[in-house]
């Protein structure tokens, strides 16, 4: 009976957490895709060298981070394809992202400082380690911290 | 000059095509079926191997079995311990010339025993164990009668059955305790405590069934009279339509009873009354009884 | 970032800047835990997906202090830049992060 219970938690969560992660993802998506629209004029490379067009520039660090997690659903969805190995197709969509909500960032506060560019962008992604739960049982959770920085090249607002 | 842009970049390159229910679907039916497979195997594994474990190994791990059944304890209902004690040297000197008639290999040595009052059951499980029910005996007139029942028994501790019904199991139940983490095998504990009333597949009953009546035939002379019990659970279960233990461990008793019939002498022999001593137990018992 | 002073760069050579002095190698690090209810919050959040807003905005702090400390190195030094700045993140416990920025201490000048 409780192993019914259980199961039957566990499929209501899929359901919920499958439709809360869907509809996520798209209303992410539709940002992302709006923002990348608004910040195209900034431009980004990683080359470490910025052309001599910009040797009156002044520059500054900037970077962009974000913590993402996948929900319940694709995590499981996940954990069986493990046994079974192949894509993990259900949490490529969480770390594409996250990836280009970092560099999103890394972008705005390019943008706030003036900035035209951006060179030698580095990602970064870092695992971050199981949540505790209340009950102190350790819980795989999948949750990993996307960081972008580089150098950002702008015109000083007193020189322009 | 060269030109520094950042044209748009088809970004879905990264995210592949995915149906999540489809996929979830399609993965958990191949895990139920990988599964399936791994248990089936262990299960057939460990019992095409369990005979291979010599008999004698069988005897030590029942003791401790048998210790915390209660199966075999004093029964508070029957005040008759004296006569229970001699009525079973009388079921054990049956039992061992049953077991010279079938020619039981030297290291298995048969204990007969009794257990409860209600149903009228036996069985036979590990370490040469063979357990008679009181209500059978009450309800068994003649020897014949009794010997078949004892000679199926020890038909299974010959053919090793218990051992390969407790193995099968334990097997699963050590892989699926292993398989969810419950590593203090409860699960474990559990299929042996419960295997004092395990159960046998059809083709083993029969395989007994014909071995018990060979011996019956070596033993008297004849296997006609063997049939009582089988008549009188037949009929029981026709009067009470739920005899949950009996079917448990011995299904289908019409068509072995035609399998019995069909082995008998076709003129009429004498059957036998039960031995005095038995016949001095069931005549201490009260009447009637409950067993709980 | 936010000293005036000191100028950061992930790049080694700036155009328009020549490096006058290298000061060595310059770091800042700090170790957060997220606290426990932030930790709860976050694991409800991690069940439906999507960013886990609890654990960027403490990153982010995390980074920006280890930034500070490095940048308080290179004033040590002398410094008025650090190029060459490169963050790591590494989990050392459950719940628990170490945030590393390094980079090398320079003197530049502005090339006339």
């Amino acid at each position: 009976m409780e192993n019914i219970i259980a199961l039957a938690v566990v499929f209501l969560m899929s359901v919920v957490t499958y439709i809360c992660g869907t509809i996520g993802e798209k209303r992410h998506y539709r940002s992302i895709r709006e923002r990348e629209g608004r910040l195209k004029n900034i431009l980004v490379f990683n080359e470490k060298m910025p052309p001599a067009a910009y040797l009156k520039h002044e520059f500054t660090l900037v970077a962009g981070s974000v913590v993402m997690g996948s929900d319940y659903f694709r995590q499981v969805l996940a954990w069986l394809k493990k046994i079974f190995g192949g894509r993990l197709t259900s949490l490529e969509s969480v770390l594409d992202r996250g990836r280009r909500e970092a560099i999103l960032r890394m972008k705005e506060e390019a943008a706030r400082m003036g900035a035209k560019a951006v060179f030698n962008v580095r990602l970064e992604t870092s695992m971050l380690a199981g949540n505790q739960t209340t009950d102190g049982r350790q819980q795989k959770l999948f949750c990993a911290e996307f960081l972008a920085y580089g150098t950002a090249l702008y015109i000083p607002m007193n020189a322009s | 000059m060269t030109e520094y842009s950042n044209p748009e970049v088809p970004h879905e390159v990264n995210v592949g095509k995915s149906r999540p229910i489809l996929d979830f679907l399609r993965l958990l039916s191949g895990l139920c079926l990988v599964l399936a497979a791994v248990v089936s195997l262990v299960y057939f594994g460990a019992r095409f191997f369990a005979p291979k474990i010599p008999f004698r190994y069988e005897g030590a791990f029942n003791e401790s079995l048998l210790k915390g059944s209660h199966l075999f304890g004093k029964h508070p209902a029957f005040l008759c311990a004296a006569e229970e004690k001699i009525a079973l040297q009388t079921l054990q000197s049956m039992a061992e010339g049953l077991s010279v008639a079938m020619d039981l290999p030297e290291e298995m040595n048969i204990h007969v025993r009794f257990f409860g009052g209600r149903d009228p059951n036996a069985f036979a499980t590990l370490g040469g164990n063979v357990a008679i029910s009181r209500a059978l005996l009450k309800n068994i007139h003649t020897e014949n009668g009794l010997a078949m029942v004892l000679a199926h028994e020890i038909a299974h501790i010959r053919h090793r059955d218990p051992i390969v019904s407790l193995g099968g199991g334990a097997a699963v139940a050590l892989l699926l305790s292993a398989f969810t983490g419950n590593a203090d095998g409860g699960l474990l504990a559990a299929w042996v405590a419960d295997s004092t009333r395990m159960s046998f597949s059809r083709a083993q009953e029969d395989k007994a069934d014909s071995a018990a009546l060979a011996a019956l035939k070596t033993y008297y002379g004849y296997s006609n009279g063997a049939d009582e019990f089988f008549v009188y659970i037949i009929k029981k279960r026709s009067e009470t339509p739920s005899l949950p233990v009996f079917f448990g461990t011995h299904p289908m008793p019409e068509a072995r009873l035609q399998a019995i019939l069909s082995s008998f002498d076709s003129v009429s022999r004498p059957l036998k009354p039960l031995p005095d001593e038995l016949l001095r137990l069931k005549s201490c018992w009260p009447g009637t009884w409950t067993d709980d | 970032m936010k000293n005036e002073k000191i100028m950061l760069s992930n790049i080694e050579y700036l155009p328009g800047y020549t490096i006058t002095r290298h000061l060595g190698l310059v770091q800042g690090s700090t170790v957060r835990a997220k606290h426990i209810g932030r930790d709860f919050m976050a694991g409800l959040k991690n069940m439906v997906g999507g960013e886990l807003a609890g654990y960027t905005e403490l990153l982010n702090e995390s980074r920006q202090e280890a930034t500070d400390r490095m940048i308080a190195q290179a004033v040590g030094v002398g410094a008025n830049a650090v190029i060459n700045v490169r963050f790591s993140t590494a989990n050392i416990a459950s719940g628990a992060a170490e945030i590393l920025a390094y980079g090398t201490a320079v003197s530049l000048t502005r090339k006339e």
